[in-house]
């Protein structure tokens, strides 16, 4: 898969996942799996725009100025994410068919 | 120094307050000169009832400072854009202007630098507040700015509070933006749609009222506190009564604003006047009446229980930053302010993202709003405390009361009356014309004059 796919690759939360804003995070919680997860910052944003269909690409360029001068590992922090959440189950592919490993 | 004790006359009684000791009495013709001789000439105290009211108009004054020092901000306002997705008919705002957005950049920077000086100056909280143009129209700037701001109060381990004054008109994916991270909306609706589509029509004409009244319902029923802001003008100043039973009825929010219409050269245009101020002042009453009843604050900004030196962020400290990186106290435009012989600029966003702000710039924009000679005699400097000091009181203002002072007036006499459970007096002062004129000619209310 091209990088330019990887990088147009959106999301969703996945079925029996819920969350809300609590204090300056993001409260994460799996109905199915019946656990809850308090996401700081930056994750906290990457949560949000992720559920919101934004791309990797855009989540990463936001997630620069959201994070001002400690944008060195931007990169880095939306990769280890989105690959975790997915790993857990928390997040899934908007569109499966796309799905970059 | 002022003594602090006005009278004025509201038709069946006099009407005596000292706004610094928090005292407001009725009493009749006779008993002010024997409250002056008290109080001004060092006379004797007066008998029961007047000794009581001389003695709290001798307490000391709690006169609210001029503050000195390094700027301490209440809030961040951003002005996002100049750009908007109405045409609403009063409104200039959005005349012609170009590069009227903010980038991503600046978003940051402002932030980024705003939430140091409020950590270094031993602020407690991070408050936002979005101002226009209309702020939706860029939902991305909003999205960014919010999570920026999140991301500081957890780094300065401080609670954030977000607000927009928004005209309403944006999408359900912002929606559920707002109903995830906004504290407040103070929401632009002037009444019913016959009250609304003549004042805020969408660009090109048509009417918007009914896609803001949904917008308007579906922030109600979400957790986000929903303040009504409506701008009263000849077509609408006869309903504020009926336009506050039905918001408390069907909207339930927080509060309503009623403010007056500044006249433009578009509302002049479209015909639209400034409201008659015993019209509004009579409005508001009514309205205030019916939203006290259910439980609603009804707001009109020159009204305040605390003496102050402003009514608005300017002489506050409030950092507004602009798409020209420029950081003031106002949100108007910078050609207005300039117009009216104002500098209303702090300093700036550097192109480092460094908040350059001048300690005099804030000092000198402190001192120009604590004391406007107009206001000196008025009982109500320390509520109303000259409105907006470029449409109402710029440098040179004149000494007779405008429109907008006659209005303040009688609103402010009246609510005073109201609070000493004296409706009935404040509906005959309101009910008449030659009461009402007389204390809009009461040119000097202080109890000794320029004493």
């Amino acid at each position: 898969m091209s990088a330019e796919r990887c990088e147009a690759e959106t999301y969703r939360a996945a079925r029996g996942v819920s969350w809300v804003a609590q204090g300056n995070g993001i409260l994460v919680v799996d109905e199915v799996a019946r656990g809850s997860v308090l996401l700081a910052y930056p994750a906290a944003a990457v949560w949000d725009m992720a559920c919101r269909g934004r791309d990797r690409a855009h989540i990463a360029a936001s997630l620069r100025w959201i994070m001002g001068n400690e944008h060195k590992v931007v990169g880095d922090v939306v990769r280890e994410c989105l690959n975790s959440w997915i790993l857990d189950g928390l997040l899934e592919p908007a569109d499966p068919a796309r799905r970059v490993t | 120094m002022t003594m602090d004790v006005y009278h004025l006359p509201t038709g069946t009684v006099e009407l005596v307050v000292s706004p610094l000791r928090r005292v407001s009495a009725a009493v009749n013709e006779a008993a002010i000169p024997v409250l002056r001789e008290a109080l001004l000439w060092n006379g004797p105290l007066p008998e029961p009832p007047l000794h009581e009211l001389t003695v709290a108009l001798s307490e000391p004054r709690d006169e609210p400072a001029v503050p000195k020092g390094a700027a301490a901000p209440p809030f961040l306002g951003l002005i996002l854009t100049r750009s908007c997705n109405m045409g609403c008919r009063y409104c200039d705002f959005d005349s012609g202007q170009s590069d009227c957005d903010m980038d991503e950049e600046l978003v940051s920077q402002s932030l980024g630098g705003w939430a140091r000086w409020v950590v270094d100056a031993g602020g407690r909280q991070l408050n936002l507040h979005f101002f226009g143009g209309e702020p939706f129209v860029r939902p991305d700037l909003i999205e960014l700015a919010v999570h920026r701001l999140r991301f500081l109060g957890q780094k300065y381990d401080l609670p954030t509070h977000v607000e927009a004054s928004t005209n309403g008109l944006f999408n359900r994916e912002t929606l559920g933006f707002v109903e995830d991270y906004f504290d407040a909306i103070v929401l632009s609706l002037d009444g019913q749609a016959q009250d609304h589509n003549p004042h805020r029509p969408l660009r090109g004409g048509a009417a918007s009222f009914d896609s803001v009244w949904a917008m308007a319902q579906a922030l109600a029923r979400s957790p986000v506190e929903v303040c009504v802001r409506c701008c009263v003008s000849s077509v609408n100043v006869g309903r504020m009564p009926q336009i506050a039973e039905w918001l408390c009825r069907e909207l339930r929010p927080s509060s309503v604003t009623f403010e007056s219409m500044k006249p433009t050269p578009p509302s002049a245009a479209a015909g639209l006047l400034p409201p008659d101020p015993l019209l509004f002042a009579r409005g508001f009453v009514a309205a205030r009446r019916i939203a006290r009843l259910a439980g609603i604050e009804c707001v009109y900004a020159a009204l305040s229980d605390r003496p102050r030196h402003t009514f608005c962020p300017v002489g506050q400290d409030a950092f507004i930053v602009a798409p020209d990186r420029s950081v003031r106290s106002c949100y108007l435009r910078k050609s207005d302010w300039l117009a009216a012989g104002l500098d209303m600029q702090l300093g700036r966003v550097d192109e480092d993202g460094r908040l350059l702000i001048g300690t005099e710039a804030v000092q000198r924009l402190r001192d120009a709003v604590a004391d406007r000679v107009r206001c000196r005699r008025c009982f109500c400097r320390w509520s109303c405390a000259g409105g907006c000091v470029v449409t109402e009181t710029p440098p040179g203002h004149g000494l007779p009361y405008t429109d907008y002072c006659r209005q303040t007036r009688l609103v402010q006499a009246s609510v005073f009356l109201e609070n000493l459970d004296m409706s009935e007096q404040a509906d005959e002062l309101l009910s008449d014309e030659q009461a009402v004129a007389r204390l809009w000619e009461h040119a000097d209310d202080r109890l000794g004059g320029g004493q």
